[in-house]
């Protein structure tokens, strides 16, 4: 026996051919119940609104007006595999230019865990903006969510990985390694745009984040490579705040462009 | 949609003729003027061309499509926010659409009306869901979330409908049905 609760459980699923024609005991259900039966046929009924002739044609003739063969942007994965040679190139780039004095002197699982963590991160982030670029793509979360969840994960490992001491000066060491890190992010910026330039985003506060984001990765390799104060709390303020302040910015101006388009929309 | 991409015209006369009915229906509603849900329409016909692109040839065209209908939507809603758009009577796209779905226009407007009181994210899902036929998975693709959170949107929706006709005493009076 179906309830009132199961109906609309159903309608949930069913696609619009299950609407029109609901199975069986589904119908048994609606036929007794006036409430779910006007709630079926209104969800069953698209009501496709006919527009004018004219609205039709002004709307044809100003697609064919414009009409151009457009060459469709590549694969997901193809602008993802992009992003990583991007953040790959700049970070390698960047490493080269202020050393890696750091590495030789962490232990093997500081080094490499970090790094892998910092690669799948990059990877994860280069995929969901691969995923903004194009209206209704698959999107597991918002930016929030991304940042939030990236740097998480990175700070969880920063406070298993290394000592949890604070020796004196800390703090302005702190400061000097986020400045460094925000500051040697920028250079990934000019070919992340280029990058994206060939999109659609509906939100370029989303797309600002992650490119922000992705950028911030690349600061925070390298303080990673070239830093040798080894203590979780510094990592965390000092580096680790890097990606965060960048994917900060970058969501800033993305809402800065949002607002401007608007403006531009509203005068048109 | 290929066809469109590579500039065909007959295939982009096509395309604007089946999927606008659609694509009206959801940037309309029940709360606006015909001459402001086609404007809208046409604005949203011009992003879709910015982004034809955009398109990925083999996936589905909806969840693009009303992707874009969506961001048109809330971003109309947004500049006008200033204007007063439950002013004007549900009726006027009804009336002045022939050959709109004509079978009973006032259940189907009542209805219309008690989506109206539900939270906007809920009415988007019962409207996307309703309008263009999508699959739960499409709508999260279009409207940028979760299956999971559109499911519970739709899902609180229903109820909050089934509520609504229970308390109101609908489908009341023309009990002939
Ligand atoms: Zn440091």
């Amino acid at each position: 026996m179906h309830d009132c609760e199961s109906i609309a459980q159903f309608l949930e699923r069913a696609g619009a051919a299950e609407r029109a024609a609901p199975p069986e005991p589904i119908r048994a259900h609606l036929e007794q119940c006036p409430h779910c039966r006007e709630l079926w046929r209104f969800m069953a009924d698209a009501e496709p609104a006919a527009l004018t002739p004219q609205a039709e044609e002004r709307i044809t003739q100003t697609l064919l007006g414009s009409l151009q063969a457009v060459r469709p942007l590549p694969s997901r994965t193809m602008i993802a595999l992009a992003f990583m040679a991007v953040f790959l190139a700049v970070s390698a780039l960047t490493v080269a230019l202020v050393g890696w004095s750091s590495a030789q002197a962490m232990t093997t699982l500081q080094l490499l865990g970090m790094l892998a963590a910092i690669l799948v991160s990059a990877g994860l982030t280069g995929f969901w903006l691969s995923g903004e670029m194009a209206p209704g793509e698959k999107r597991w979360t918002g930016p929030g969510g991304l940042c939030a969840g990236s740097l998480a994960a990175l700070g969880t490992l920063i406070l298993v990985l290394f000592p949890w001491e604070a020796p004196p000066g800390w703090l302005a060491i702190s400061i000097k390694c986020f400045r460094a890190g925000f500051v040697l992010s920028l250079p990934a910026v000019a070919p992340l745009v280029w990058l994206l330039r060939r999109g659609f985003p509906l939100s370029w506060g989303a797309v600002g984040a992650g490119a922000g984001l992705l950028a911030g990765m690349v600061g925070f390799l390298m303080l990673h490579m070239e830093c040798r104060f080894y203590s979780a709390p510094h990592i965390v303020l000092g580096h680790l705040t890097a990606p965060l302040a960048a994917a900060g910015v970058g969501y800033a101006l993305g809402k800065v462009i949002e607002a401007y388009q608007r403006s531009r929309a509203a005068e048109a | 949609m290929q066809k469109y991409q590579q500039a065909d015209p007959v295939a982009t006369a096509e395309l604007v003729r089946t999927l606008s009915p659609m694509l009206l229906r959801f940037l309309a509603g029940p709360i606006q003027t015909r001459a402001h849900a086609e404007d809208m329409l046409q604005e949203c016909w011009l992003r879709v061309h910015k982004a034809r692109h955009t398109y990925r040839p083999g996936s589905p065209v909806l969840p693009w499509i009303f992707a874009i209908a969506r961001y048109t939507r809330v971003d109309a809603y947004r500049r006008r926010s200033s204007i007063d758009r439950r002013e004007l009577p549900s009726e006027d796209l009804e009336t002045a659409a022939p050959g709109a779905a004509e079978p009973e226009p006032s259940t189907g407007l009542d209805l219309w009306r008690l989506v109206g009181e539900l939270p906007d994210s809920q009415q988007e899902v019962v409207k996307l869901l309703k309008v263009s036929g999508m699959s739960l998975e499409e709508v999260a693709r279009a409207t940028g979330g979760t299956v999971g959170s559109v499911k519970q949107k739709a899902h609180r929706a229903y109820r909050k409908l089934r509520e609504m006709l229970e308390q109101r005493g609908f489908p009341g009076g023309g009990g002939a049905r």
